[in-house]
């Protein structure tokens, strides 16, 4: 617990977040890692959605309650939230019909083939629009992104970021 | 000093979509790019397989039978396959450039943000500017 407070949450996330990006590209190409691996990825990928969701969990609350309360007050924060909420959809399509139609995760489900088709379809649409959703997804913090990558990747020479650049802007 | 470090980001966003703009242009000329809204036609198919079930289930139910898994695959709609088994669980390398798009895919998402953004914020900062002053009654 101690040492999870000293790690720095804007870090953790930035780091965090390069890893799940790179699994993500890595996983949308089913014919690079193979079935097995795109499998297993898939499933480690839906493991990390939730962790990424549970780092952010604090800003999901406070922007849901706002967007309760005030539902036109909102700019900015209201598109990043509506997006999110598309990301999360998508990507859960995603993952929902790929355990459905697996079949090298050790369980093969009985499923009609007219289920089964329906599923492998939904699976190939769901994860193309979810590569450009999350392009979107990671393209609306990307002063974030800059910051935090200047600050904890390349702190060092000109590219390095100004202090509080990177904690200042909010990412989700 | 503000200004000074928004011109600096503004500089490296533009860097940032040339490069994009470059690499595109790359993926384009060596015959790699593919189009990321190809997930559309998974979508269409789906909507034509369906209106065939709905027509002639009989005929088409068979043939899904005869066939198995790889039917949709077979129609080539999109860049995965599931109808292959265990077969080819080794990573296939020279498949690298197909994980290189899809990061481009990315880059090019947010290069096409950044310019909509700092041409939006350009346009509404002129139109605020130029706006008369408001006469008091």
């Amino acid at each position: 617990m101690v040492l999870f407070r000293k790690i720095n949450r804007n870090k953790l996330n930035l780091l965090f977040d390069i890893v799940i990006s790179l699994a993500f590209v890595v996983e949308m190409e089913a014919h690079f890692t193979g079935l097995h691996y795109h499998e297993v990825l898939g499933v480690a990928i839906a493991v990390a959605f939730l962790v990424h969701l549970l780092l952010h969990w604090r800003w999901v609350v406070g922007i849901t309650k706002q967007f309760i309360h005030a539902p036109f007050r909102l700019q900015e924060a209201r598109f990043k939230y509506l997006l999110n909420v598309a990301v999360l959809i998508v990507v859960a399509v995603a993952i929902v019909t790929g355990i459905l139609i697996s079949s090298t995760l050790g369980f093969t489900l009985p499923l009609d083939p007219q289920v089964y088709n329906d599923a492998l379809y939904l699976h190939l649409g769901s994860s193309g629009l979810s590569l450009l959703l999350v392009g979107l997804h990671i393209a609306v913090d990307w002063k974030w992104v800059v910051a935090s990558t200047k600050k904890y990747l390349f702190s060092f020479g000109p590219l390095q970021a100004r202090p509080s650049a990177a904690d200042n802007e909010q990412s989700n | 000093m503000a200004h000074q470090h928004k011109r600096t980001t503004l500089y490296g966003a533009l860097i940032f979509v040339t490069l994009v703009a470059i690499a595109g242009l790359g993926f384009s000329a060596t015959g790699r790019f593919s189009n990321p809204f190809g997930f559309l036609q998974a979508f269409q198919e789906l909507q034509h397989y369906n209106q065939q079930v709905a027509t002639a289930p009989r005929q088409v139910g068979s043939h899904i039978h005869n066939s198995g898994s790889g039917t949709p695959a077979s129609h080539g709609s999109a860049n995965h396959s599931h109808g292959g088994g265990r077969a080819g669980d080794r990573i296939a390398w020279p498949l690298l450039g197909a994980v290189l798009f899809d990061i481009w895919v990315l880059f090019a998402v947010t290069a096409c943000y950044i310019l909509v953004q700092q041409t939006l914020g350009f346009l509404i900062h002129r139109f605020r500017s130029r706006r008369p002053p408001e006469i008091l009654a």
